[in-house]
C-alpha cells in the first residue's frame, strides 16, 4: 500500500492526474499538427509505412487491463524519457540539416520536445508519490544513427512522431485510471520489484 | 637649399618639444590619487576617501599631507571632517553621503599660496533596489498556437542608479532563460508559454549596490489565459421571426482549453447592448440561436469567449455583425378616424377616412396594402364594400346613416387583427364638457370633463385656424379613462388652434366639443387700421375692422382708441373687443385730430396706424339756422321796401 495516502497527496496525485491528462491531449494535438508540418517539410509521403523504431516501447500494450497503476506509471515513463533523447536528436539533426534553428519545424519540435520533459516530470513525481521513486536515468541512450542514411532518419523521425503520438493517447487513459478513486489499484499487490 | 634648413629646423623644433615633455614630466604627471575611485555609495551612508600623495611629488617645493584641501564642485569641505594618516595621505570623512557631490577633488595649497588640484573622483550616490512587487502576469493568446506571456510588477523606488530588472522564470527541472524588459522597467513579455506545467516566475532587481528579488508566483499559464475572441461570425435568420441563428469558429483548440461564451446584441442605432443570459452560454459551443427577438428589425451581435471554468480572462468583443428578422404579421390594425364633409347635401356625405400607419414595432414588417370594409349598419340587406388601397386614407361617398369601418393592415406575412370606427348617423350621445387647454413644457394640454356613461375612447381633433391656409386636421386617439392628454405633434407658439375632443361609446359618438387655444401667445404684429365712417361737429364715427388670426398672435382682449388734436393730450378710450364702431364725442369744432388703435392681447399690445380727421365747422342744421332766418331776413326787408315804396307813392 502506498505510505503517502494523506489528504494532502490525494489532492496532489489527482492535481498531478488532472494536469497530466490535460498536457497529454495537447501534446497529442500538437504532435499531430507536427508530423503534418514534418511530413511536408521533409518531403516524406504521409502514408509511408515505417517500421518500428529502435529504442522506445510500443504504445500499444498487450495486457494492459492486468497491469497496476504503478506498472503502468513506470512504462509510460521509460518511453517518455526514449522520446525526450530521441526528440533532442531529431531537433539536432534539423537544425545541422536544415541550417537555420528556428523555423517553424525546429519551434514546433521544441515546443513538444518540452511537453515530453514536463510530461516525464509529471510521472516522475507520480511515481514519488507512490513512495516507489522513479529509477535513474540509464546510461544507455539510443543508438548511434550514423550508419543510417538521411532518407533514413527522416523516415525514422516520421516513426518517433507517430509513436509519440499513439503514447499520448494511451498515457492519457493510464492517467484516467490512475486518478480513480478505488483504493489499492495504484500500488503494486506484490512486494516484487517492476522492472 | 632652402627645404634642407627647413628640415633642419622643423627637426630641431620636435627635438625640442620632447626634450621639454621629459623634463615638465614631473609637473604633467599627477601628484598623488584618491581611493577609492569612482564609488558608487548608498544614500545615507557614511564614507570615507583618503588621498595618497606620490613621493616624487613631495619633492616639489614642501607638500605635505596637511596642506590637503578636499572640495565637492567648488565648495571647501570643512576642515573638522579631515584627518591626517600620515605625512603623504589624508582621509575624509562623510557621515552622510546625501551631501554629497560630484566631483570630489583632492587639492593642495603649494608654495605661493596657489591651489592646485591633485585628484579627483566621480561620486555616485543612490540606493539599493528595493524587492519588486505586485508580480502579476497574463497570456495573450496572439494567434492559434502563439501565447505569449506579459508580467508586470511595480519596480519599487527610484534608485538615483542604472538598475536592471529580469523577469527569471523555471519549471521544476528546466531552468528558461531570463526575460530582459525592453526600454521599461516594470514589464516583461516571454515569447511562448507550455501549458499544464506550473511554472515558477519571479522578478531580479540589481544595481551597483545591491540585489533583490521579488517573491515567486507560482502558476500555471493556463489559468491566466486571454484568449482571440471567436471569428467569423454569421448571423442567419429562420423560420420564426423571433429567431437570429448565430454561427462563428473559435480560434483557441479544445486540446488547450474549453470555452464558454457572453453573447450580446442591440437593435441598429440603439445603443443598449442586451445579454443573452450567461448560463445559456456557458458550454463549448460554435453556435446559438438567439429568441425573442422583434420581427422584421435589424440586429447588432458580438460575442466573447473565455475558459469554460471561469480561471483567466475574457477575450475581447469580437467584430460586429448584423442580422434582420423575418417579417411577421401585424400586431396591431391601424387606428381609424374619419372627417364629415356635408357641405353639399345633408343627405349625402362625403367621408374622409383616415387611418395612421403602423409603427415598425407594430407592422412586423413592410406594409403592403390596407383592406377597408364599410358596412352600412342601417341597412342589414346590402352587402359591405371592400376597398383595397396602399395608402392611409380613403374617400367614400356614403348616404346619410350608420357605418361600421373596419381596417385591416396586410404585410407579407399576413394581416393585423381589425380596427373598427363606428360611425354613427348623427352625434346624439353624451359630449365632453368644459374643454380647457394649458401650455405646459413647450406642449398643449387638453382636458375635458368625462361624460357620465362609459367612453370607449376619445378622439381629439386640431388644425391650424389661418386666413391663409386651410384648416388641415390632425388627430390622435386617447384611451377612455383619461381626462386629459397632451396633444401630440408640432405645435407652433403664436398661432390659433381649433381643438375639438369627441367621445366614442360602443354604440354610439357624441358631439364634438371645441376650444380655440394658443401654444404661446405674443402681441398682435399689426394694428387695426381706424378710419372715419361719419364727422360731425363734435362727434366722429370711428370704424375698423377684426384683426385677422394671423395678425393675432393671441386672443385680442381690448382695443384702446387714442386721439388728440394738434397741441393738445393724448385721450384713451378703450373698446369692447367685439366692436367694429365707435363714436367720439365732446370733440371741438373745426379741429383736426388724430387718431389710432391700438389691439391687446395678453402678451401686449400693437398699434395701427394714424388716421387725421377735422370736425366740422358748423353743425348739422347750424348753417340753415343762419341762412334760412337771414334769407327771410332779407326778404322781409324787401318786402317792407317795397310796401313803403309803395306807400310812398300813393300819397
Amino acid at each position: 500500500m502506498a505510505a503517502a495516502d494523506s489528504p494532502s497527496a490525494a489532492l496532489r496525485r489527482r492535481d498531478l492526474c488532472s494536469r497530466g491528462i490535460r498536457l497529454a491531449g495537447k501534446m497529442r494535438s500538437d504532435v499531430v499538427d507536427l508530423l503534418d508540418t514534418y511530413v511536408e517539410r521533409q518531403g516524406l509521403d504521409a502514408s509511408a509505412s515505417v517500421a518500428a523504431v529502435e529504442g522506445v516501447p510500443a504504445a500499444a500494450a498487450e495486457r494492459w487491463d492486468e497491469q497496476t497503476g504503478t506498472q503502468r506509471l513506470l512504462e509510460n515513463l521509460a518511453a517518455y524519457r526514449a522520446f525526450r533523447t530521441l526528440l533532442a536528436q531529431m531537433l539536432e539533426e534539423q537544425r545541422e540539416q536544415l541550417g537555420d534553428a528556428d523555423t517553424a519545424l525546429g519551434r514546433a519540435l521544441a515546443a513538444v520536445l518540452l511537453q515530453v520533459s514536463a510530461f516525464a516530470y509529471h510521472l516522475e513525481e507520480l511515481l514519488r508519490l507512490e513512495s516507489r521513486g522513479p529509477p535513474s536515468e540509464e546510461g544507455a541512450g539510443p543508438p548511434p544513427l550514423s550508419h543510417l542514411t538521411l532518407f533514413e532518419k527522416k523516415l525514422r523521425g516520421l516513426g518517433v512522431l507517430r509513436e509519440l503520438a499513439q503514447w499520448a493517447v494511451r498515457s492519457a487513459r493510464d492517467l484516467r485510471q490512475l486518478s480513480k478513486p478505488s483504493p489499492g489499484s495504484s500500488s503494486a499487490p506484490s512486494p516484487a520489484q517492476s522492472p | 637649399m632652402f627645404s634642407v634648413w627647413n628640415w633642419v629646423a622643423h627637426g630641431l623644433y620636435l627635438l625640442l618639444n620632447v626634450c621639454s615633455l621629459e623634463v615638465s614630466g614631473g609637473l604633467v604627471q599627477s601628484c598623488g590619487h584618491i581611493i577609492p575611485e569612482s564609488p558608487v555609495l548608498a544614500l545615507g551612508s557614511n564614507f570615507t576617501a583618503l588621498c595618497i600623495l606620490n613621493e616624487s611629488c613631495l619633492d616639489f617645493g614642501n607638500i605635505y599631507a596637511n596642506q590637503i584641501i578636499w572640495k565637492i564642485k567648488n565648495r571647501v569641505v570643512p576642515k573638522e571632517q579631515y584627518r591626517e594618516i600620515n605625512r603623504t595621505v589624508s582621509s575624509v570623512t562623510f557621515n552622510d553621503t546625501s551631501l554629497l557631490a560630484t566631483p570630489l577633488t583632492c587639492n593642495i595649497l603649494a608654495d605661493g599660496q596657489i591651489e592646485q588640484n591633485i585628484y579627483g573622483i566621480t561620486v555616485t550616490v543612490g540606493l539599493p533596489p528595493e524587492k519588486p512587487t505586485n508580480l502579476s502576469c497574463i497570456v495573450y493568446q496572439v494567434s492559434r498556437l502563439t501565447y505569449p506571456m506579459n508580467c508586470t510588477w511595480n519596480p519599487g523606488r527610484h534608485t538615483f542608479l542604472d538598475t536592471h530588472f529580469r523577469l527569471k522564470y523555471r519549471w521544476p527541472q528546466e531552468n528558461f532563460p531570463d526575460c530582459i524588459p525592453k526600454d521599461v522597467n516594470n514589464s516583461c513579455t516571454i515569447s511562448d508559454v507550455q501549458f499544464f506545467v506550473n511554472l515558477e516566475v519571479w522578478v531580479e532587481a540589481a544595481n551597483a549596490l545591491g540585489k533583490a528579488e521579488s517573491d515567486p508566483l507560482v502558476l500555471d499559464p493556463i489559468e491566466i489565459v486571454k484568449p482571440l475572441s471567436p471569428h467569423n461570425l454569421t448571423v442567419n435568420s429562420g423560420i420564426l421571426p423571433t429567431v437570429l441563428k448565430l454561427s462563428w469558429e473559435n480560434r483557441i483548440s479544445a486540446a488547450v482549453m474549453k470555452l464558454k461564451f457572453n453573447i450580446r446584441y442591440r437593435i441598429v442605432g440603439s445603443t443598449n447592448w442586451i445579454q443573452v443570459p450567461p448560463e445559456d452560454t456557458a458550454s463549448p459551443r460554435t453556435s446559438f440561436s438567439v429568441q425573442g427577438l422583434r420581427p422584421y428589425t435589424e440586429y447588432v451581435f458580438s460575442i466573447r469567449c473565455m475558459k469554460e471554468d471561469g480561471v483567466g480572462y475574457w477575450s475581447n468583443w469580437s467584430e460586429e455583425k448584423t442580422g434582420v428578422t423575418t417579417e411577421d404579421k401585424p400586431s396591431k390594425g391601424p387606428p381609424i378616424w374619419r372627417i364629415i364633409d356635408t357641405s353639399h347635401s345633408p343627405a349625402s356625405w362625403t367621408v374622409h377616412l383616415m387611418w395612421k400607419a403602423l409603427e415598425p414595432f407594430e407592422a412586423n414588417g413592410v406594409i403592403l396594402r390596407y383592406e377597408v370594409t364599410v358596412r352600412a349598419k342601417s341597412s342589414l340587406s346590402s352587402p359591405p364594400e371592400k376597398y383595397s388601397v396602399n395608402t392611409t386614407n380613403l374617400t367614400l361617398k356614403l348616404l346619410n346613416g350608420t357605418y361600421e369601418v373596419t381596417v385591416i393592415a396586410h404585410n407579407s406575412v399576413g394581416a393585423s387583427p381589425p380596427s373598427v370606427l363606428l360611425i354613427p348617423a348623427s352625434n346624439s350621445k353624451a359630449p365632453v364638457k368644459n374643454v380647457r387647454t394649458l401650455p405646459k413644457d413647450g406642449k398643449l394640454w387638453v382636458g375635458w370633463t368625462v361624460p357620465n356613461s362609459y367612453v370607449l375612447k376619445y378622439v381629439i381633433e386640431w388644425c391650424l385656424v389661418s386666413n391663409s391656409s386651410d384648416c388641415v386636421i390632425e388627430w390622435q386617439n386617447e384611451p377612455g379613462n383619461v381626462q386629459g392628454t397632451y396633444l401630440k405633434g408640432d405645435i407652433k407658439p403664436f398661432k390659433c388652434y381649433l381643438i375639438t375632443v369627441y367621445p366614442l361609446y360602443a354604440d354610439g359618438q357624441g358631439s364634438g366639443q371645441s376650444v380655440k387655444a394658443y401654444l404661446q401667445q405674443d402681441r398682435p404684429s399689426k394694428g387695426p387700421t381706424v378710419q372715419t365712417k361719419k364727422v360731425g361737429k363734435a362727434e366722429a364715427v370711428l370704424t375698423w375692422n377684426h384683426l385677422t388670426v394671423d395678425e393675432q398672435n393671441g386672443f385680442i382682449r381690448s382695443y384702446t382708441i387714442f386721439y388728440k388734436t394738434v397741441d393738445g393730450n393724448e385721450t384713451a378710450v378703450t373698446v369692447d373687443p367685439s366692436k367694429t364702431e365707435y363714436t367720439l364725442s365732446s370733440l371741438t369744432s373745426d379741429t383736426l385730430y388724430t387718431v389710432r388703435m391700438m389691439a391687446y392681447t395678453d402678451e401686449g399690445g400693437r398699434s395701427g396706424p394714424d388716421f387725421t380727421f377735422t370736425t366740422q365747422k358748423f353743425g348739422k342744421g347750424e348753417i340753415e339756422a343762419i341762412v334760412v332766418p337771414v334769407c327771410l331776413a332779407f326778404l322781409l326787408i324787401v318786402l317792407l321796401g317795397v310796401l313803403f315804396c309803395f306807400n310812398k307813392r300813393d300819397l
